[in-house]
């Protein structure tokens, strides 16, 4: 029996299926089919030919070809050809692969990943996108798909330098809220402005990934410095049918391209671990954001492509070697248990295709590498807290590990810097520099290479605080920021060729600003003795008129002497998970379970999630979402810009088209 | 946020039941949770026992946390084969790569390889991967939430385990505390089964 053809399927299955139809055969799928081509189109998804197309590229921007192929049981591929406009491609040698082991689909399946990597068009314009394959039975399928290189316009001045600042997690209330403590308002208006206010133009970013309209902060970064949608988890790739997340089929990632055009130097400096999914997008080609090992290797293994010279942030676990391994008599391979958490699993080795294709490092997996010595022989000096940072203020490359795991937020660390908190000891690392201190180290380096730099300064717990719904700590985290905002203005003052962008890779935890206490703390405080929504929420939360302009008093350090302030400001998340509600700043932060210390005396006192934090003293409030941590939202994320080329930055954008404008200014230079 | 991990309250209910919990790479499985035994629960202070050890958590690594990484204390580099009892919280292991004959400790509950980043970065460097005696080395434990005391001779250096994991400290359990830690619980209460999920989802 004849059946319609399913609107969801490939175009090219479409085309066989309609061709079943037409003879009047019984629909069996004719095959072989093509199910999936790379990169991906809404042409080859629905046979749509209309903008805005998926995949867009800078010119000359090298990016991977790669089609999926259903073939007919017992049948064998007997070859595949890739075209673009219906000229057939001749890849280089060694660049193209046949994988038909592996495959994530489901079992049976008898189908073949083909590949040819690392192409590129200099020719402005939509392209077609064609690939045609062979079944050793002679049926042959061919399927398209289409992609535009984005025309460049010369002439201008070109920009030197790209500093992004990225607030992962920053929505519009993360910012409001960061001003109204840091700088006070009076009868409506704002007493002071952020440094990221101060910049000239101001625009929206659409944040949706490949695969879901909300996005996670590996397409959230990686976005940003490809021009293409990624799918979530996954970093400087696209999805494919094969188990191995490496390889994945690859866009070029800014770094790289600027690194291989211009000879721009690459930073990354985090104040999460490392190999956290925003820094890694930056320069690891990955569809699993979990694989630490690979990850870190790619960091310095690739570091000609990508022109490496600054990585400073958290992770140092997956740095130290592997090697502690038992003798056959018991004895032990003598390094001491280093808290390693290298692992093969983890870790990288590329097929020859991509190998050849990019130029790109084999990679091993190799857990007892000792990543830290390897970045040294490479040249980078290695700084273990801020006292090393500061002193490798005049190094060529800088390499800084400041914590086991991701770093201590700003509340915390400032605590410590005040006297008045313990925890950074108890995480076993005292000395853990600022953002705005990693920054201003950062440039220091990067503005030694003649050739300019591409640099991510990444405020990475905006984001795990507004998870947390910890409001006291994301606060700090935004201050903390702007200071580094500042930091980057000045540097883009001082060296106008740069281009400073501030923005965000998502909203995270539908944060928004109810309104103010209309009780002094003290009240608040007393309140939680007998925790009620009598008590603390309807006795507390002023809106409209009754929430009056909360004043912090800001300390010389840049931070408030308190959060916890008469009449202080009121923060809501609308994807909130279950929580207690008590307004007051949490003395510890939650417990972070890959911590080494956390667990135990004294940080097992900390609250373990916002699901029990709080219980006796604050107000349940019912999650809108499942889980115990409020989740990332699709909310569009505001984007500032200033120096050289920032004037294109303004109005609504896809993150996708943050690339091709800094791409303009980068390559064709603005006026 | 790569992970958050939970402290299962739900432990004070001592009931026991059939978990379906999704893995990142495969359909719903059945995980068993059930209390920890009477004989090895915790109830503040343990008792002092002659030639026992109690070995802390957090007498396992100097603080600060040096330039290459952890470094062991003297003390446990000092336990290396000797008999210790550790108080700790069993971890919550991937329901969809069941193992027998162990399980993990560690200072605070945690979940490992529920989600996608987590198999490679889920467990405290501090974690003790125990080892059942031989009688019981075919037997796969059901989950047991809250905190549990376990005697058995410790055991220093990497090494890898049938979980496909390496552990660096490894505990040997007496042969009574292996068989009370294997011994079923048959109550049931479908409460808990929602209960353990919210304590436990991995978050991102």
């Amino acid at each position: 029996m004849n059946r319609p053809v399913d609107s969801r399927w490939p175009s090219g299955l479409r085309a066989l299926a309609v061709l079943g139809l037409a003879l009047g055969a019984p629909l069996a799928v004719a095959a072989p089919t093509v199910s999936r081509l790379t990169p991906p189109s809404e042409l080859f998804a629905s046979n749509n030919p209309s903008p805005p197309y998926i995949a867009r590229f800078l010119p000359g921007q090298r990016f991977d070809l790669q089609a999926t192929l259903r073939l007919d049981a017992g049948a064998t591929l007997s070859g595949f050809q890739f075209a673009v406009d219906g000229i057939a491609l001749k890849p280089a040698l060694a660049t193209t692969s046949i994988v038909t082991t592996g495959l994530s689909l489901p079992a049976g399946t008898n189908a073949a990943v083909v590949s040819q990597r690392a192409y590129a068009s200099s020719k402005p314009g939509v392209h077609l996108l064609s690939v045609k394959a062979t079944q050793s039975d002679g049926q042959a399928v061919t399927a398209t798909g289409n992609f535009e290189v984005v025309k460049i316009t010369n002439g201008g001045r070109k920009l030197k330098n790209v500093i992004i600042l990225l607030g992962d997690g920053m929505g519009a209330t993360h910012r409001t809220a960061a001003r109204v403590i840091g700088r006070g308002y009076a009868q409506g208006k704002a007493q002071g402005r952020l440094a990221m206010d101060t910049f000239p133009f101001t625009g929206m970013v659409m944040t949706s990934s490949l695969d879901g309209i909300v996005t996670d902060s590996s397409p959230g970064m990686s976005n940003y410095v490809t021009g293409n949608k990624a799918a979530n988890n996954e970093e400087g790739v696209w999805p494919d049918d094969t188990v191995d997340a490496f390889d994945n089929p690859r866009t070029e990632y800014l770094s790289e391209y600027l690194h291989r055009t211009q000879g721009k130097a690459l930073g990354i400096v985090t104040t999460a671990d490392v190999f956290d999914a925003t820094p890694g997008s930056m320069a690891a080609h990955t569809s699993n954001r979990g694989n630490g090992s690979g990850i870190v290797d790619q960091f310095l293994d690739d570091r000609r492509l990508t022109g490496l010279s600054v990585l400073m942030g958290g992770g140092r676990k997956w740095f130290l070697p592997n090697t502690d391994e038992l003798k056959p008599d018991g004895g032990r391979a003598g390094q001491p248990m280093n808290g390693s958490q290298r692992d093969g699993r983890s870790d990288y080795v590329l097929p020859a295709d991509i190998v050849a294709g990019w130029g790109a490092a084999r990679g091993e997996k190799d857990p007892s590498r000792d990543l830290i010595a390897d970045f040294q022989r490479a040249g980078f000096s290695y700084a273990p807290d801020k006292a090393g940072m500061d002193a490798a203020a005049g190094a060529d490359r800088l390499l800084g590990l400041f914590a086991y795991s991701n770093m201590n937020v700003a509340f915390d660390k400032i605590g410590k810097r005040r006297g008045n908190s313990t925890v950074v000891d108890d995480y076993g690392f005292p000395d853990q520099p600022m953002l705005d201190e990693m920054a201003a180290a950062a440039l220091k380096v990067l503005s030694k290479n003649k050739q300019g730099f591409v640099a991510l300064i990444e405020a990475a717990s905006i984001d795990k605080q507004s998870h947390a719904m910890d409001t006291d700590r994301w606060l700090l985290e935004m201050l903390e920021f702007d200071r580094a905002v500042q930091v980057a203005k000045d540097f883009a003052m001082k060296y106008p060729d740069t281009l400073v962008i501030v923005t965000a890779d998502h909203e995270c935890s539908g944060a928004a600003i109810i309104g103010a206490s209309t009780k002094p703390i003290g009240t608040i405080q007393q309140a939680t003795a007998t925790p009620s929504v009598a008590n603390l929420r309807d006795a507390v939360v002023g809106i409209y008129q009754a929430s009056k302009f909360p004043k912090y008093v800001i300390e010389p350090d840049g931070y408030p002497r308190s959060t916890d302030v008469d009449y202080k400001l009121l923060i809501g998340y609308g994807a909130n998970s279950d929580r207690y509600e008590t307004w007051l700043a949490n003395p510890m932060p939650n417990q972070d379970g890959l911590q080494p210390f956390v667990g135990q005396p004294p940080l097992n006192a900390a609250p373990a999630n916002p699901a029990v934090r709080n219980a006796s003293t604050g107000f349940f409030v019912t999650g809108q979402v499942p889980g115990s941590s409020a989740v990332h939202t699709a909310t569009d994320v505001p984007l500032s810009a200033m120096g050289r080329g920032a004037a294109a930055f303004a109005g609504v954008m896809d993150n996708t088209d943050v690339f091709f404008k800094i791409g303009q200014a980068a390559v064709g230079g603005v006026r | 946020m790569p992970h958050a991990f939970r402290i299962p309250a739900a432990a004070a209910l001592g009931l026991a039941l059939a978990v379906a919990t999704a893995g990142a790479h495969g359909p719903p499985q059945p995980t068993t949770v059930q209390p920890v035994p009477v004989a090895l629960q915790v109830h503040g202070a343990l008792p002092a026992e002659p030639g026992l050890i109690d070995l802390k958590f957090r007498d396992f690594f100097k603080l600060p946390i040096g330039p290459r990484g952890l470094e062991t204390t003297p003390l446990l580099r000092s336990l290396d084969g000797q008999r210790v009892r550790i108080v700790g919280y069993m971890v919550r292991q991937d329901s969809s790569k069941p193992v027998t004959g162990l399980l993990v400790l560690a200072p605070l509950p945690v979940a490992m390889g529920e989600e996608d980043e987590s198999f490679a970065d889920d467990l405290p460097a501090s974690a003790v991967y125990v080892h059942l005696a031989e009688a019981q080395q075919q037997q796969r434990l059901p989950h047991m939430p809250g905190l549990m005391a376990l005697t058995g001779t410790l055991q220093l250096g990497a090494a890898a385990e049938a979980d496909g994991r390496r552990s660096m400290l490894r505990l040997l359990l007496d042969d009574a505390v292996s068989a009370a830690l294997a011994r079923p619980a048959n109550l049931t209460h479908p409460s808990f089964s929602a209960l353990m999920e919210k304590l436990y989802e991995p978050t991102r």
